[in-house]
């Protein structure tokens, strides 16, 4: 049994478990006591819970009642809890043998669906700190030899001091699974939280799953956000029991069927690309949740295992969207990777519009109709720039590229401080890319005039401004300042040869994707063009096919020619174990040098051990995970190199 | 099972003991502590003497896990033996004339272990005991190293005292050799205690078996599953009365560590129930006894704050087997989060750093 990653989004996966009895992730886990004392169980638990093996299951199971939430939960793995080896009689010096840990036979497990046994814990060492002891005979006592569909999960506590001891005995185990043991003590403790979910992720291998014991629902969609496979029904238990009336709005009566309800949700939004959005929803009801929510994206590389497109319309409804990883990783890659054409001799600030791309929108094609009329055949040397929130600056030929073309955000003409700061950091690093003499327009008005007023004075750089600090953009008197103001401060720049718009577009874009300064290596002069940028254009170089750009997320599809060219230049670059690829898939295990930047959706070069190209696609997850996961889809060829 | 103890366990908490004795070493004072209760047939002296001190805990070994008696002994002090002797006169010529006498003698540690009570002190007490003809039953205590390895001492001492039926206690806590070395630290294992309670009861000597309620790091339902299991096999050993000791936290223990960083609690008073009621279920003929120490409060056994003087006139029902009602959800709605507690196995995944368990709910803590 292993698992397979099919889906992700910030370290949310939708994650497949291969065998006999394979399941899903996320998913909910069965909880199965051992009984210690048959005296108990006779003065607890009803004698239908009892079941073979002496195991009895955790008591809520009993009313599952809907047959939908029964169905769902047939395919749910079990998971075993064993006494303490004290209980047991035993302590860590008596282990000498892997059957030793367990009260019972565990590798002749014949039950039908996937089964997890936890490790019993040796109490004393762990609470007395001395988990490495623990750990150490884990490590000494020969692998198991288990069947197909048993295998052993670990109990971590927070303990930030055994974190360096678990590498070893995570490392190529038959460990499948990873119990949070104190994650439910910690979620009004947002700050520890993610603590121990960093310490957690830099340890354990992406092939293991992670289990957090005992979470409210509200919980799930951003626990899966941050890498979170399972769950399990003790919140729900728990809370039967419970007097006080919860606060949270998603914790009122919560019974089983609501808390799957929220599980089959989060697992459709990281279908679809919505998970974050989810994550939000959800954050907004509980302090320390958006505490998390927030302190998350400062704290958390999400950005490289987030596709580079995603969905059809990126919302971005409140401040926590201002720093998601979509939103953060466009932004960086406008400072580092965007430069503008040399030819450009003129800039023009200008307001964005609801409707993308923005020039498909009723004021762009006014504000651009006015560029055209006034700028003639300079036209080609002028660049528009369009200030937006949350993602800064957006040059015009950017306006197709995901999330540009795609965000939506509530229109309300106020800003907040940390967008003021983010806009004004933008247009900075903009300007500071330009050559002094280059004059520079801006045709906005009320806070993206102050913000830009700013932003100028700081590069100390002259800015020419619309008379009118509000008002709307449109009127009449308006653009005919606009056009004024295009004359009086553009007159003066030299006309030059025209230079292909499109070629411009291509390359711009490419930087954008591959890196900056890549767009001339890929893109030559002497290129065909065929198409209209929104309908996609396919480029060809010498009757080959080159490239096609994409309308839909605003990129580039590379050819096996375009392979060629960027080789050695982009760090798009997987390495491939062999050097025969079949068929149109390759898979991790084949995968053993991956980019780290690489993300989900990008555009790769599969490449030699000796590295020669082999391959051109797409990549299905981040470069980090191609290299670590074991099993799975890495890479969708789209073209390959033929072999004779 | 080669160790006999474990050293982790062990260091540990003679570093915490040592730490506090020398912490608290001037405003430690031994303690003399006499108390008489009076019943429709007998009189009961219930009394705490300060002798030297329990030689396990004085040890480096460290003592249990959970016992702070050491801070009341004199350790280092000279033992007040005219003080005590004068106590129990005093408590004798309190009682009521009319009535037999039981009388417990506490010395915190081993009756019979030299070091700890000199001989002259227990002869002494011995021959008090003897003049008011009146007493029934002398209780003291031993680990069982002594009632193995002094069997001459307390043959001796059961022939002077006669009429009077000797009757020894002896800190079992768990049949459990794993939990008696791994949770206790007593020191020795079931057989150690096995011996010793059938060679002393070959004399006609009374043993009484302390069977403790919740060690450290074992989880709400494991300790009651021990306490349960140990109860049955110091019935079958041979027992003659069962004192159940639900813990409390005292300090310059481990427990009293481990409370302060939230990884122990002690137990509720629903688990004491539990554990008393299965086992009256089981031997409806058996003597048991159950004294909690700081019942309700924060150191000691509880409940929710609310029922815990009700929960503990149920355990006295129970103990003198009498009836309780059937379903105890009724008496208070803590009893189904505690209910729950011990069936979801929550608290095994937890190290309990940042929650307090008694409220489940995380949402709550
Ligand atoms: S419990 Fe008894 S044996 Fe253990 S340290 Fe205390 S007095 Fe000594
Ligand atoms: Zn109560």
């Amino acid at each position: 049994m292993s698992l397979e990653i099919e889906k992700c989004e910030g370290w949310g996966r939708i994650g497949r478990v291969f065998g006999k009895n394979g399941f899903i992730t996320p998913n909910i886990v069965l909880l199965r006591f051992f009984d210690q004392d048959s005296f108990l169980s006779q003065n607890f638990l009803p004698k239908s819970l009892k079941c073979q093996e002496n195991l009895i299951p955790s008591v809520l199971e009993k009313e599952i009642k809907s047959e939908k939430d029964s169905l769902s939960l047939q395919l749910s793995p079990k998971l075993f809890i064993y006494p303490s080896l004290q209980m047991q009689g035993k302590s860590l010096n008596d282990i000498s043998c892997f059957e030793d840990l367990f009260p019972i036979d565990i590798t002749k497990n014949s039950d039908s669906i996937a089964s997890y046994h936890i490790i019993p814990w040796d109490l004393p060492i762990i609470n007395l700190g001395q988990y490495n002891s623990y750990l150490k005979v884990l490590n000494d006592i020969n692998e198991p030899e288990l069947s197909n569909n048993t295998k052993l999960a670990l109990n971590v506590p927070l303990m930030p001091e055994i974190f360096t001891q678990l590498l070893p005995i995570l490392k190529d185990s038959t460990i499948e699974m990873v119990c949070l043991g104190d994650m439910s003590s910690l979620i009004t403790h947002p700050t520890l939280l993610l603590k121990f979910l960093l310490h957690i992720n830099s340890w354990v291998s992406p092939n293991i799953m992670l289990y957090a014991p005992g979470v409210p629902s509200s919980y799930i969609p951003i626990l899966v956000y941050l890498g979170i496979d399972l769950f399990d029904l003790l919140f729900v238990e728990m809370s039967s029991v419970s007097k006080k009336r919860s606060d949270l709005i998603f914790e009122q009566n919560i019974t089983v069927e609501f808390f799957l309800e929220r599980l089959w949700l989060t697992k459709k939004a990281l279908e679809t690309g919505k998970l974050r959005d989810l994550s939000r929803i959800f954050a907004n009801s509980f302090p320390p949740l958006k505490t998390l929510l927030r302190v998350a994206d400062s704290q958390i590389p999400l950005e490289n295992n987030t596709p580079l497109y995603g969905p059809n319309t990126l919302f971005c409804t409140d401040e926590t969207d201002f720093t998601r990883p979509e939103v953060t990783r466009f932004r960086k890659r406008v400072q580092t990777r965007y430069t503008p054409p040399k030819h450009i001799r003129g800039i023009i600030f200008l307001p964005c519009s609801a409707k993308k791309p923005y020039s498909k929108s009723k004021s762009h094609s006014l504000f651009r109709r006015v560029i055209k009329r006034n700028m003639k055949r300079k036209y080609h040397l002028i660049e528009e720039v369009i200030l937006t929130s949350p993602l800064g600056v957006v040059p015009r030929n950017l306006e197709y590229t995901f999330p540009a073309g795609h965000y939506d955000i509530p229109v309300t003409g106020k800003w907040s401080e940390i967008e003021k700061k983010h806009l004004i950091t933008d247009i900075t690093y903009f300007i500071d890319k330009l050559s002094p003499n280059i004059p520079m327009v801006g045709y906005v008005t009320g806070k993206e005039r102050e913000i830009l007023i700013e932003a100028c004075s700081r590069s100390d750089r002259p800015i020419h401004l619309l008379s009118e600090e509000d008002g709307s953009l449109t009127s009449r008197e308006n653009l005919q300042e606009f056009s004024r103001l295009l004359q009086d401060t553009f007159s003066s720049v030299p006309s030059k040869p025209k230079i292909s718009a499109q070629l411009t577009f291509l390359r711009t874009v490419a930087d954008y994707q591959f890196g900056k300064g890549i767009g001339s290596i890929l893109i030559p002069n002497n290129v065909q063009i065929y198409g209209r940028k929104d309908f996609g254009f396919r480029v060809q170089l010498e009757n080959k096919h080159l490239l096609t750009f994409r309308p839909k997320t605003g990129l580039l599809t590379l050819s096996l020619e375009a392979g060629e060219r960027l080789s050695g230049y982009t760090s798009n670059t997987v390495t491939f174990d062999g050097d025969n690829i079949e068929g149109s898939t390759i898979f991790t295990n084949a995968i053993i040098k991956a980019n780290e930047e690489i993300c989900p959706n990008d555009e790769v070069l599969v490449v030699s051990t000796t590295d020669e190209l082999l391959a051109v696609g797409t990549s299905y997850i981040s470069g980090d995970l191609l290299v670590k996961m074991k099993r799975g889809k890495g890479i969708k060829i789209r073209q390959k190199v033929r072999r004779k | 099972m080669s160790l006999p103890r474990n050293p982790l366990l062990s260091s540990t908490i003679y570093k915490l003991r040592q730490e506090f004795l020398e912490l608290e070493k001037d405003s430690l004072k031994p303690k003399t502590w006499f108390k008489l209760t009076e019943t429709m047939e007998k009189v009961v002296i219930t009394g705490v003497i300060p002798t030297r001190g329990c030689s396990w805990a004085l040890s480096e070994t460290g003592g249990c896990s959970v016992c702070g008696y050491i801070n009341d002994s004199s350790r280092d002090h000279k033992i007040p033996s005219e003080q005590i002797i004068e106590h129990i006169q005093q408590s004798l010529n309190q009682a009521n004339p009319s009535k037999p006498i039981e009388f417990k003698l506490f010395n915190s540690g081993s009756f019979f272990d030299e070091d700890d009570i000199p001989q002259k002190l227990r002869s002494q007490i011995i021959d008090l005991l003897k003049k008011p003809n009146k007493i029934r039953l002398f209780s003291v205590e031993s680990r069982p190293e002594y009632l193995l390895n002094h069997q001459d001492i307390i043959n001796e001492t059961n022939i002077r005292l006669k009429p009077i039926t000797l009757e020894i206690g002896v800190g079992m806590e768990s049949s459990n050799d794993a939990i008696l070395r791994d949770c206790w630290n007593k020191g020795f294992l079931l057989d150690d205690y096995r011996e010793s309670v059938q060679i002393t009861r070959l004399n006609g000597i009374r043993i009484k078996t302390y069977v403790l309620i919740k060690p450290p790091f074992l989880t709400e339902l494991e300790a009651i599953c021990d306490s349960i299991r140990t109860s049955i096999d110091a019935i079958e050993i041979g027992t003659d009365i069962i004192s159940f000791n639900p813990c409390t936290v005292q300090n310059g223990t481990l427990v009293n560590f481990l409370a302060k960083k939230n990884r122990f609690s002690p137990p509720w008073l629903w688990s004491v129930l539990h554990v008393i009621k299965t086992i009256r279920n089981q031997f409806p003929e058996q003597e048991l006894i159950c004294e909690p120490i700081a019942a309700g409060k924060q150191r000691g056994p509880h409940n929710c704050g609310k029922c815990d003087k009700n929960v503990l006139d149920l355990i006295n029902r129970v103990i003198n087997s009498k009836q309780i009602p059937n379903d105890l959800s009724n008496i208070c709605p803590c009893y189904k989060r505690w209910q729950v507690l011990v069936t979801t196995p929550i608290e095994v995944f937890r190290t309990r750093n940042h929650s307090k368990l008694r409220f489940l709910n995380p949402l709550n803590e």
